[in-house]
């Protein structure tokens, strides 16, 4: 009886001490988490949205195949087009200079090139070093085409600023014509209203 | 006895901290969004440019190319083609050929004016339309303008150009603006797609 009574004591304050032991032990806990102060925020359902968003984000990023960073000196004409820009070579015309495959290539200057980058004349259409950084563009995308079997179609996204002169517009056109590009597409702003909006 | 064991286990199950990761997703979402462009990007498609005048592919069939070009200048667009388009449009006999020109025995353009300060597009829509209805065939359009135009109003010019508006004419900005297209089999009617830059040397 005496020895039950005994074990019982025992049994009694082993629980105790695990009590107390656990009590110390949440409180630890707790004061790590610094929730003394009050309720913990729920952030869960804030984390399902963020990686929705983020993940929704880096899906545009990625599909966009003409990405165009638009700046005073290169704002795009909008259009009433509906057709989606294809990955393709591209040139920009800003209103500074001409940029191939993010290089400058040749200085602008009112609307004009300098006669120094042409070849012949003035009155020359063709831009020289334009000629030669298309030539390059050409010959990889047919290096490219020809490793993957298909045929090299010679097209050509002109990136140009709206108030380029059209002078300028033509001399690109019969550059890249000279290095092989025959389909030309000009990148626009979509959704613009018909008539222009001035 | 065991349930209790088990909500004690549960509670002692610490929570996942999800506060670095917070931190991470917080500053990649302004990163992307800025990286990313807003605008909406398309496309305008234009044939590779025919250099100088007359430069027309001859067509083996005997009928003669309409060569319908339109040209934008300082005071407005002006319409020329092969054929008679003074007739075309009912506006009378073409006035006399002008000796002057490049081509002797064509028409003078037909001239539609600016309306101020701006173009008058509902007008180059209204007369192409027409053009349009007496050549239901052709569908190429060469397009020139002044060496100082800004390519903008080329632009402009191709949305004009490109589909059938609901209506036959426009007579103001704002009901050609606000216009809806014309569709056959769900799909727009076109008026002149093929869009081909020509440049007078």
């Amino acid at each position: 009886m005496a020895e039950l009574s005994r074990d019982d004591v025992r049994e009694e304050a082993i629980a105790k001490w695990v009590a107390e032991h656990q009590d110390d032990l949440r409180k630890d806990r707790k004061k790590k988490r610094g929730s003394d102060s009050g309720p913990t925020l729920t952030i869960n359902s804030l984390m399902d949205a963020m990686t929705i968003i983020l993940v929704f984000l880096l899906m545009n990023y990625s599909v966009d195949p003409l990405r165009i960073d638009t700046s005073e000196d290169l704002k795009l004409p909008a259009s009433t087009t509906e057709i989606n820009p294809k990955p393709s070579a591209a040139v920009s015309i800003t209103a500074k200079g001409i940029i191939v495959d993010d290089k400058a290539v040749v200085p602008i200057k009112d609307g004009t090139v300098e006669k120094a980058y042409k070849q012949g004349e003035e009155s020359s259409m063709q831009i020289q070093p334009l000629f030669e950084a298309l030539n390059e563009a050409a010959t990889t995308q047919k290096d490219i085409a020809s490793r993957i079997g298909s045929k090299f179609e010679g097209v050509l996204t002109i990136i140009a600023h709206e108030e380029t002169p059209y002078r300028l517009i033509t001399e690109v056109l019969y550059t890249a014509g000279q290095a092989e590009f025959q389909k030309f597409k000009f990148a626009v702003v979509k959704g613009a209203q018909r008539g222009g909006s001035e | 006895m065991a349930r209790r064991k088990k909500k004690g286990i549960n509670t002692d199950i610490e929570d996942l901290n999800l506060v670095p990761i917070m931190n991470l997703v917080v500053c990649l979402i302004p990163m992307v969004l800025l990286g990313m462009s807003m605008v909406k990007v398309g496309v305008v498609n234009v044939n590779a440019p025919k250099f100088g005048q007359g430069a027309a592919t001859p067509e083996e069939s005997d009928k003669k190319p309409l060569n319908l070009t339109v040209a934008v200048g300082a005071d407005g667009f002006r319409l020329q083609a092969t054929a008679n388009l003074h007739e075309t449009l009912g506006m009378g006999a073409a006035p006399a050929p002008d000796a002057a020109a490049a081509d002797p025995t064509a028409a003078p353009p037909i001239l539609i004016p600016k309306k101020g300060e701006d173009y008058d597009y509902p007008e180059l829509y209204n007369r192409m339309n027409a053009i349009k209805k007496a050549f239901p065939d052709e569908s190429i359009v060469n397009l020139t303008a002044e060496a100082r135009i800004p390519f903008k109003h080329l632009i402009f010019v191709m949305d004009t150009l490109r589909v059938k508006l609901a209506e036959e004419s426009y007579s103001d900005l704002a009901a050609f603006k606000d216009a809806e297209l014309k569709y056959e089999n769900n799909v727009p009617e076109l008026l002149w797609p093929d869009v081909v830059f020509a440049v007078a040397q």
